[in-house]
């Protein structure tokens, strides 16, 4: 998992926009990340970040009219999806880029037997026969840990759980062994234990498959345990994306530090006070020149609200989208941080100081 | 909290079974939903007491028959001395002021058609607490309390985000001066950022006006974050009731060990090295709940006894109250149990850690 190696996607500056009544909303506005072969890529931010139109553009599935794909360019191995005619890009999803959807309980046709909903992709993609089909389907039932797969593969999706449901969808996506799976908040309509065996159930899949995967959501908590790296959303932009131990530990952009601080921990007990991020997501069908975060932030300077900032590198695919970046880093504001070096820090901060770069702290 | 003080609610068997009806002409019940099978439990003077549970553990259900919205099937809720359950209507609705509670869905739960003026001054009118200027003015008085801006008292739910929403539902709640407030997943709707502005607006509240709360939520770590106690449902039943603390260092029901373990730390150091227990299937349904303990099936330490004998809800330590057979047989109880019951196994104990690589116990940071 060397920066060298060959990325398998990559989105270049990617905008993805929707004409509306009350304006162009920029959905998805100057996107750029990539993901390597057998890497999983957390991508973290509230809703309306982006976060899922993004894949949504990369697996094709925009509508057009009311989308305009602005910009931009997806490199799948090389192959930029965006030239893709329709019927081109249809061998592609489903096959070798696939996808698991946040809802169970929506995203299988109620009418059709899972059986008929699981081997179509195999006739469709791989010219599988419809018994061949069959025993494959059945065999990756069996693998996602479905109960009596055989016997429940004439059933209809609502006489599964949704646990069950879930594991179904796995399976679906996982039929044609693709190289990129797609997971977009696969967990939040489950219970936490069954959230729990999900996880797992990626982590072995991932581990048997050597399958890509990007997984979406908006519980950092899930992303910590999955994620070898994570992009930070917000508002249609990448705030920040840094390998997962850099990101919980070394915080380099402000609107990170908030979201670390405002999620209450399992393992902290009542005395540690949530630091909420204050007012609300900006409206993107409203775009101000600057870093969209930057009314809402403690950090804030006037050049903020004129230019969008040049990523900040630090290495290792540490890349923050910060005029202050240096400082915000310095400060040390991870996840070890205490409240009171935190109310320091933010009390320097809107003072209007600027935190004095040490040399590299360990 | 001391013990000798009266709770402010006192709840002793309490049942909640929907009935099941089938036919068109003569309709007959063929079987009832044991949301809620037997619960027992007190809620203390200015406590804020935490109850999660999966989907369709009764949780709700339980907040909702707390304040009589459904009437009982059985049992007493002793509120401030007096059983809510025989009161007649009108003693209910007197009472009724003194009990609030705040939805989980800020979309569905306001009027759209009402002013928002209208909504938090409604239990005002209801009753009868104030009117004319005097209600206007509280009104006012309530949106600045929650962080709303009383300019905006004309307006309506639909101009609000999510989070402005929760808060008109809050100030509604706060407008009859109640002293119990049952929070039914207040924050689950919400965005992340919008979710820790809502619990520290809910926290400053109870510290200013000394309220009481049920903390209805599935998420562990929010209600681990906002309670005192904990109490933790399984399929109608409360099979662990204790302090934050005690019910993360050390569960002592399997259920409660496997939701704990379940739950991820944003940090992936401390991920990294947790144990994880996977519970096996789904939850039955609740119209046909196991035998004996209704965990039994997903239990991965039950034998012969859990199928036949549903367990006790007792109070096993000082204020840790479970129910479970492990409890009285330690003989049955094994190994990797012991360990997380008797608190070794809880997040990054440094003890463990260099326990299981003796080399790394140089390195510690901090």
């Amino acid at each position: 998992m060397s920066e060298s190696s060959e990325p398998l996607l990559e989105i270049k500056n990617l905008k993805t926009h929707f004409k509306t009544d009350e304006g162009v909303v920029r959905a998805v506005d100057g996107v750029s990340y990539s993901v390597r072969p057998g890497e999983c890529v957390g991508v973290v931010g509230e809703s309306g970040s982006g976060k899922s139109v993004t894949q949504i553009t990369v697996l094709g599935l925009i509508p057009q009219p009311p989308g305009i794909i602005a910009g931009g360019e997806i490199l799948f191995k090389g192959q930029d999806l965006l030239k893709l005619k329709p019927r081109e890009m249809r061998k592609i999803r489903g096959n070798r880029i696939s996808m698991i959807w946040q809802d169970p309980m929506t995203s299988l046709n109620p009418f059709l037997k899972i059986s008929r909903q699981l081997t179509e992709p195999l006739m469709t993609h791989q010219g599988m026969s419809k018994e061949q089909a069959r025993e494959k389907a059945v065999e990756m039932l069996a693998k996602v840990g479905i109960p009596a797969a055989r016997e429940r593969f004439d059933q209809y999706p609502h006489q599964f759980s949704g646990g069950m449901r879930q594991r179904v969808m796995i399976a679906m996506a996982l039929l044609c062994q693709p190289e990129l799976l797609i997971a977009d908040e696969p967990t939040t309509a489950l219970d936490v234990t069954i959230q729990a065996q999900i996880l797992e159930l990626i982590k072995d899949l991932r581990e048997d498959f050597g399958t890509s995967v990007i997984m979406i959501t908006h519980d950092l908590g899930v992303v910590a345990g999955m994620a070898d790296r994570i992009i930070v959303m917000y508002a249609g932009r990448v705030m920040e994306e840094a390998p997962s131990n850099e990101l919980f530990h070394k915080p380099s952009h402000p609107y990170t530090v908030g979201l670390l601080r405002s999620v209450p921990r399992l393992d902290k007990g009542r005395a540690a006070r949530l630091i909420p991020i204050p007012g609300l997501p900006p409206n993107v069908a409203k775009p101000l020149p600057g870093c969209p975060f930057a009314a809402r932030c403690k950090w804030a300077q006037p050049k903020c609200h004129e230019a969008f900032p040049e990523p900040v590198d630090f290495g290792d695919g540490h890349r923050s989208y910060c005029w202050r970046a240096e400082e915000v880093r310095a400060a040390d504001l991870g996840t070890h941080a205490s409240s009171e070096h935190i109310d320091d820090i933010e009390a320097r901060v809107t003072a209007g100081e600027s935190i004095e770069l040490q040399g590299e702290a360990g | 909290m001391s013990e000798q003080q009266e709770p402010l609610l006192e709840v002793r068997g309490l049942k909640m079974h929907f009935p099941i009806y089938k036919g068109a002409l003569i309709r007959k019940e063929v079987a009832r939903v044991k949301a809620v099978d037997g619960l027992s439990f007190k809620i203390h003077r200015g406590e804020t007491l935490g109850l999660v549970g999966e989907s369709g553990c009764g949780k709700s259900t339980t907040g909702r028959t707390l304040l009589q919205l459904y009437t009982p099937t059985a049992g007493e809720v002793i509120f401030d001395g007096v059983d809510l359950v025989k009161l007649d209507p009108k003693a209910l609705h007197a009472q009724r002021r003194n009990l609030q509670m705040i939805f989980q869905d800020p979309y569905a739960s306001l009027n759209p058609r009402m002013t928002v003026g209208d909504i938090i001054g409604e239990p005002l009118k209801v009753h009868k607490l104030a009117s004319g200027t005097e209600a206007r003015r509280r009104v006012q008085e309530l949106m600045e309390i929650v962080g709303l801006d009383p300019r905006f008292v004309r307006r309506y739910p639909h101009e609000f985000s999510g989070g402005q929403r929760q808060r008109i539902g809050i100030a509604r709640a706060l407008a009859s001066r109640p002293s119990f407030i049952v929070c039914d997943e207040p924050i689950s709707a919400l965005d992340v950022s919008i979710q820790a502005q809502i619990m520290n607006l809910l926290e400053d509240l109870q510290q200013e006006f000394g309220l009481t709360y049920l903390f209805i939520a599935h998420d562990l770590a929010a209600v681990r974050h906002i309670s005192d106690r904990i109490a933790v449902m399984y399929l109608g039943h409360m099979v662990e009731l204790a302090t934050g603390e005690r019910m993360y260092e050390a569960p002592m029901h399997p259920y409660t060990q496997a939701l704990i373990s379940a739950v991820p730390i944003p940090d992936p150091e401390i991920e990294a090295t947790r144990q994880r227990i996977v519970l096996e299937g789904d939850v039955p349904s609740p119209i046909n709940p196991p035998s004996g303990c209704v965990f039994h099936t997903r239990c991965p330490f039950a034998w012969e006894r859990c199928k036949k004998e549903m367990p006790e809800f007792h109070e096993a330590e000082p204020d840790h109250f479970v129910a479970c057979h492990l409890i009285d047989e330690p003989s049955r109880q094994p190994e990797s149990y012991k360990k997380i019951a008797a608190g070794s196994v809880s997040g990054s104990d440094p003890g463990d850690v260099s326990d299981a690589a003796p080399g790394a116990s140089g390195g510690e940071e901090e």
